[in-house]
Formats: C-alpha cells, sequence, structure tokens
C-alpha cells in the first residue's frame, strides 16, 4: 500500500518514464535533498536532465514552465510552500489559465504546478496557509487537492500525462506520511475526468444522518471523527472530492441529498471560501430538501501563529467539526 | 513542595525527538529554578534545558539517549532521596484515562427530544452504553395505557388488555374480537419479533418483547394479559408460568358472537373465538385456546394450556387434560378421557380413551369389506 508521499513519488516516477516531454522544476528538487518534503527524491538521479533546480524565483520558473507548455512539454514544477504561490499568481492568473482562449485553442497549457498547503507544523504564518481558494473559479484552470483517501499516484500522473489543461495540484504537508486510507465502506464517482470523488460512510447499511464534505488535509481529522461518531450512533459520510474547481456538482448534490444535513470544511482561513460556493450550488440544486441549514467550517480569520497551542486553536479541528454534526442534529 | 516534571520541549517544527548530549548537574544533587540541567541536541542545533523550581533533580532518562518531544527527562523533588514511583503512575494513570460513557451522544440527542430523563435508565444499564435503541425502547414502555380520561376513572374504565406474543394470526384475530368487546380494550402488544417493534397492528403499539411484561406490569401499565401463540403449546405454558410467577393477572378474551351457557367454569387466560359454544355445567381451566366455532359440550371438563382448532365438537362428559392440541374439526365421543400432552390431528373421530402423551394418527380410507 502506498502512501500519500510514495504515491506523488511514484507518480512523478511513472510520468517521467511514460513520457520524454515530461518535465520537473523546482527549488532544490534534486538529490541529495530531493525536495523540502521529498517529493522529487531520487528523480534527478534517474532522470538528470529532466530534472531541474532552479534558482528562487517563483515567478521565473513558472513562466519558463508556461512557455515549455505551449510548446510542447508537459512540464510540471514545484512551489516549495503554497504560500508562495502569490509570487507566481501573475503566471498562473494572466498566462497559463488564459493563452488556450486567447489564442482560439490553437495552443494548450498542459502544466502541473505542485505545491504543498497546511498548517499543524508550527511553520507560522507564511508557510502555512491553505491559498488554494485565491485560483479557484479563474477559467481555464482545474485546481485538485487529494485527500489521503485518493490515490495520488493515480491522480498527478492523469494531470501529467493526460490533462491538457494546466492544473493547480495542491498537496498537504501533513497527510505526506500516511498510508493511503481503504476501507469496505468507500465508493468512488469520477464526475470529472480523472479526478475521483471519494466517500467514506461510518454505517453499514440505512441512511446518513450527516454528509460532510471537505477536501486535502482533513481527511486527517475526519477519518478518525467518523470511528469516534460511529460509537455515538451517528451515520455519516464524509466525501472527499480531489477536484476543487470545477466542482463535480451532481456527485456532492447527490450524497447531500441523501440527508438533507450537510457540513462543508475547509482549512483556509472563513470568509469568501472553497465552501461558499459549494453551499450556494447545494443550495440551488436542493432547495426544499435539506433538514437544515448548510454548516460551512474553515479556520479563524486571522494570521496563523507558530506556536503549538496557538496553531491549534486557529487551524480547524475534529472538535469543530464534531461539534457542528452535533448542531445540526439538534 | 510538590514534584515537578521535566519534559522535553519541542525545540524544531520539523522534529519530533532530541539527543541527551549532557548533564549540567549530577542526579540526586540541588537545583534552583533557572539552572541549566542539561543539553539536548536537535540537527540543527544544541539547546540547554532549565529548571522550573528549585529542589533536586532526580533523571529518568540516560546521556546519549534520544528521547521524543513531550517525553519525561526528569523530576524535581523536594528531597533528595524521595520516592517518586507513585508519582509518575498516577502521572500515567491520568494521562491515559478516559470518561467513561454511560450513553451515546445520539442516544443523549433522542432522549431530549422525547423527554426522556437518562437518569431513568442507567439503573436498567449499569453495565452497558445506553444506546438510540434502548431509549426508544424506554419511550415506548412510558405511554402504555395512559388515557386522560380513563386513567382518571381507573374503577370504571374497560379492562386494559395486553397481547402477549401477539404480532403474528392469533394477535391480530384477539385484537379484531377485542374491538368487537365494550368492557375490554387492547392498550399494547408484545412480541419476540423485532422487526415489529415500533409499529402498531390496528392502531395498537407493538412495544417490545414478551419479556417486557414485568416493567409494563409494575408500572400498572395494564390490567391482565392474554397470550395470542396458538401454534406452540410449550411457548403458551412457559409464556403463562413466567407470568403468572411475576404476579401478572390473565383476562379471558370471549368474542361476542360465541356462547357461553350458564353454569360454565372457567379459569383465567382463555381465548375464545367467533362462534365457539360452552355448554352449560361444562369446565375450562387455564389459558386454552379455543378456535372458532369450537364446542365444549355439557359436563365436559378442560384442563389448562390446551389449543382447539376451528369446529372443534365434544359430545357430553368429556375428561380433557393439560396441554391437549386438538387440530381442525375432531370430534369426540361422549365420557371419553384424553389425558395430558396429546396430540390429535385435524378431522379425528376419537372413539376411545387416549392414555398420557398420545399421539393419534388419522386413518383414511379404512376398507371395512369388499362388496361381492
Amino acid at each position: 500500500m502506498a502512501s500519500y508521499l510514495s504515491g506523488l513519488q511514484s507518480g512523478l516516477k511513472e510520468a517521467l518514464t511514460a513520457n520524454r516531454k515530461v518535465i520537473v522544476l523546482g527549488e532544490d528538487i534534486v538529490d541529495p535533498y530531493g525536495g523540502a518534503f521529498k517529493v522529487t527524491k531520487g528523480l534527478s538521479t534517474c532522470f538528470p536532465e529532466r530534472v531541474i533546480s532552479t534558482p528562487i524565483c517563483e515567478g521565473g520558473f513558472t513562466g519558463v514552465a508556461v512557455g515549455m507548455a505551449l510548446r510542447g512539454f508537459r512540464p510540471v514544477i514545484e512551489i516549495m510552500f503554497g504560500d508562495f504561490l502569490t509570487l507566481c499568481s501573475d503566471q498562473i492568473v494572466n498566462h497559463m489559465a488564459k493563452f488556450p482562449d486567447m489564442y482560439n485553442n490553437q495552443v494548450k497549457v498542459p502544466l502541473v504546478i505542485r505545491t504543498p498547503m497546511g498548517g499543524g507544523r508550527g511553520y507560522g504564518a507564511t508557510h502555512s496557509q491553505s491559498l488554494e481558494k485565491m485560483f479557484l473559479g479563474i477559467p481555464g484552470i482545474k485546481v485538485v487537492a487529494p485527500s489521503h483517501l485518493h490515490a495520488t499516484n493515480d491522480i498527478l500522473k492523469y494531470a501529467i500525462l493526460n490533462d491538457d489543461d494546466p492544473v493547480l495540484f495542491i498537496e498537504n504537508k501533513l497527510l505526506y506520511p500516511l498510508e493511503q486510507h481503504v476501507h469496505v465502506f468507500m465508493e468512488q464517482s469520477v464526475e470529472i475526468s480523472g479526478y475521483p470523488t471519494v466517500a467514506l460512510r461510518n454505517f453499514s447499511t440505512g441512511k446518513p444522518d450527516v454528509t460532510i464534505i471537505a477536501y486535502g488535509g482533513l481527511s486527517l481529522e475526519i477519518v478518525p471523527l467518523l470511528a469516534k461518531l460511529h460509537d455515538d450512533e451517528l451515520n455519516v459520510n464524509a466525501v472527499f472530492p480531489s477536484s476543487l474547481w470545477p466542482v463535480p456538482v451532481e456527485t456532492l448534490t447527490r450524497y447531500g441529498a441523501q440527508c438533507g444535513r450537510i457540513v462543508l470544511c475547509e482549512e483556509s482561513s472563513a470568509g469568501f471560501n472553497w465552501g461558499s460556493e459549494i453551499a450556494a450550488l447545494l443550495y440551488e440544486n436542493l432547495h426544499g430538501k435539506l433538514a437544515a441549514p448548510i454548516a460551512r467550517l474553515a479556520s479563524a480569520s486571522q494570521a496563523i501563529p507558530a506556536a503549538r497551542q496557538l496553531e491549534i486553536k486557529t487551524l480547524i479541528s475534529a472538535q469543530d467539526i464534531e461539534n457542528a454534526v452535533w448542531e445540526l442534529m439538534s | 513542595m510538590n514534584t515537578v516534571v521535566v519534559r522535553m520541549p519541542v525545540l524544531n517544527a520539523n522534529e519530533d525527538q532530541a539527543i541527551i548530549v549532557d548533564w549540567c548537574i549530577e542526579d540526586k544533587k540541588a537545583v534552583n529554578r533557572g539552572n541549566e540541567i542539561c543539553i539536548v541536541e536537535t540537527t540543527k542545533a544544541a539547546h540547554d534545558i532549565v529548571a522550573e523550581a528549585d529542589g533536586f533533580i532526580r533523571y529518568l532518562v540516560k546521556k546519549g539517549q534520544v528521547v521524543k518531544n513531550d517525553q519525561l527527562i526528569a523530576v524535581i523533588t523536594a528531597t533528595p532521596n524521595e520516592d517518586y514511583s507513585d508519582f509518575i503512575t498516577s502521572l500515567e494513570k491520568s494521562e491515559s484515562a478516559t470518561t467513561e460513557r454511560k450513553w451515546t451522544k445520539k442516544a443523549e440527542l433522542v432522549a431530549k427530544k422525547l423527554g426522556v430523563d437518562l437518569a431513568d435508565l442507567t439503573a436498567k444499564h449499569a453495565d452497558s452504553v445506553i444506546t438510540e435503541a434502548d431509549v426508544l425502547e424506554f419511550n415506548k414502555s412510558r405511554f402504555v395505557g395512559k388515557d386522560l380520561l380513563e386513567d382518571a376513572n381507573p374503577n370504571l374504565r374497560p379492562q386494559r388488555i395486553l397481547l402477549i406474543g401477539g404480532g403474528a394470526g392469533g394477535g391480530a384475530i384477539t385484537l379484531e374480537t377485542l374491538s368487537r368487546i365494550q368492557h375490554q380494550r387492547a392498550v399494547g402488544i408484545l412480541d419476540n419479533n423485532a422487526a415489529l417493534h415500533g409499529k402498531t397492528i390496528m392502531g395498537v403499539p407493538v412495544i417490545g418483547n414478551n419479556n417486557l411484561a414485568a416493567e409494563l406490569w409494575q408500572k400498572k401499565d395494564f390490567d391482565a394479559a392474554i397470550i395470542c401463540v396458538t401454534a406452540s403449546i410449550i411457548d403458551r405454558v412457559t409464556i403463562f408460568n413466567n407470568l403468572r410467577d411475576q404476579g401478572i393477572c390473565f383476562a379471558n378474551v370471549i368474542d361476542p358472537t360465541s356462547v357461553v351457557k350458564s353454569y360454565v367454569s372457567m379459569g383465567e387466560g382463555n381465548l375464545i373465538m367467533g362462534n365457539a359454544y360452552l355448554a352449560p355445567f361444562c369446565v375450562l381451566g387455564d389459558n386454552n385456546f379455543l378456535a372458532s366455532h369450537a364446542c365444549i359440550e355439557h359436563h365436559t371438563k378442560v384442563g389448562n394450556h390446551c389449543t382447539f382448532g376451528p369446529r372443534f365438537t365434544t359430545s357430553g362428559a368429556v375428561t380433557i387434560g393439560n396441554q391437549v392440541k386438538f387440530g381442525m374439526g375432531v370430534l369426540v365421543e361422549p365420557y371419553l378421557t384424553i389425558e395430558d400432552s396429546c396430540l390429535i390431528p385435524s378431522g379425528c373421530v376419537l372413539t376411545q380413551n387416549l392414555p398420557f402423551n398420545s399421539v393419534v394418527k388419522m386413518q383414511h380410507n379404512q376398507v371395512i369389506k369388499v362388496r361381492s
């Protein structure tokens, strides 16, 4: 069984093996260091000409990668911390996303930007954020964020080799060491080709009382929470889309309709979130079918402290989710 | 002074352990708050750990050892040779202690909605966690027989009947009979088929398993029971004896279309269906079931726990023991004695006495003579 990290490592390696047009760029990604989170470990030894360390210049090498993608490569770039996406957002928003439309689809930008997001490691305000919400809704790009219930190998490989659209690929720092969580009460739906939504329930038969919809690193909190809620006799279905944008709206609607009580969770700071859009879509599709207003949870709207206890208080927790679930039930 | 613990602090966000490089103070020696105790090293730097209290240092790990974040490194005691083992034990205990749950949160939620006080259930569920099902079960039993008008005039109300084993056909025909009787009223059904619990039959709730009768009886939720099991005599006997041991009263439920003549004597717990006929001077014990059109002729005596199929007929002065099972349409000649536990199939014509535990076989097409 692969871990979140080893799935990414092997996904990259298999993509480099499968297509000589795949090239990997990023800061400190070559051996022996192998990247800040070791996702590229070993790759430069196997593919020295196609795994290249760059200067500390996110905007520059993102632009280089966009150009390479325009001219037939399938580049993958690593942004060491997701917080640094702000440095390359001009390339992402004004170039990568727009070229196919601006050139009447005569060009493609098959570029994957990989980057880790999320807190929980005491890295402080500028290395712990979940900034993916800044890129949701931009036409022309996809934003993908697998949980540890997803096979990261398959998803990353699909994004590199099969997806001709630019993909912002969000990883989670705390998930890297985790084995992929597999359970018989898990089912997978593929509404957005290549980017499955996984649902894990904590009951064998019957209907859920509550549906939790979340993505990425929150699977770490939610999987044990499901077991706890099972002990408290609450039937819960936890749904993890790997595609944040575009939204697998039919799949989420189907799960939401099963019980009419929905909790949306994300780690980013509160206000104008992924959950805001999902809630709006679900309200449109489930008008009159909801048993309670949709609950939306996120982290506190403030800078993330480095001190451990303060960071815990700032970020969304399993306890927050559990409280919201029972609030919906009462 | 209380014993104070010294733990490995988190020194680096990327590491969960450090190495003890050296002690700054010897074991059991005095330390003052702020003194350096030891030097620890991560992959990035060496750090001093300082005492947070005055006392005597007592090391729990060895020099050179790799220590996890939050792991105990030492304790600081008030005296140099104090025994701190109990302190460590209680510390470990309090860290591993989990609060014991008395009920699930779902049970708590449902109880709140239904107005059930979970304290009422804790005695019965002292050894187990109270579940949602327990609360629902308790809630159902709370409302049996509670009636705003009838309970205000208990002496004048119809007798409240609880049907035991009433989830199948026997229960249905009993309910139909009770619906046409003015002096009795069905208030609840017990049945061991859990699939029926929480549902109603002819508007009467199926409350729980048969063994719930004692609890309902103690709460005075019914006045008398009737057993509706017809297929198994053993079950009828067991249930009857159990309930009677607990002081529960039984009703005779007699369909209004049946005829019970004068001078008939009857025990309790008898269930007598439509168009049955009990002739003068016959005697019926306890817990018998008479299906429709059963006829017990004059001076016939019936024991306890017998079942009679439809159109059973005795002639006069027959004696029937206990736990005898008759099929449909059995005919019994006068003056015969049928002893306990006999089994007589449908259509038999009994012309001779049956000893204890007899099983009768019906002979069809018996050739008595061949015509010339």
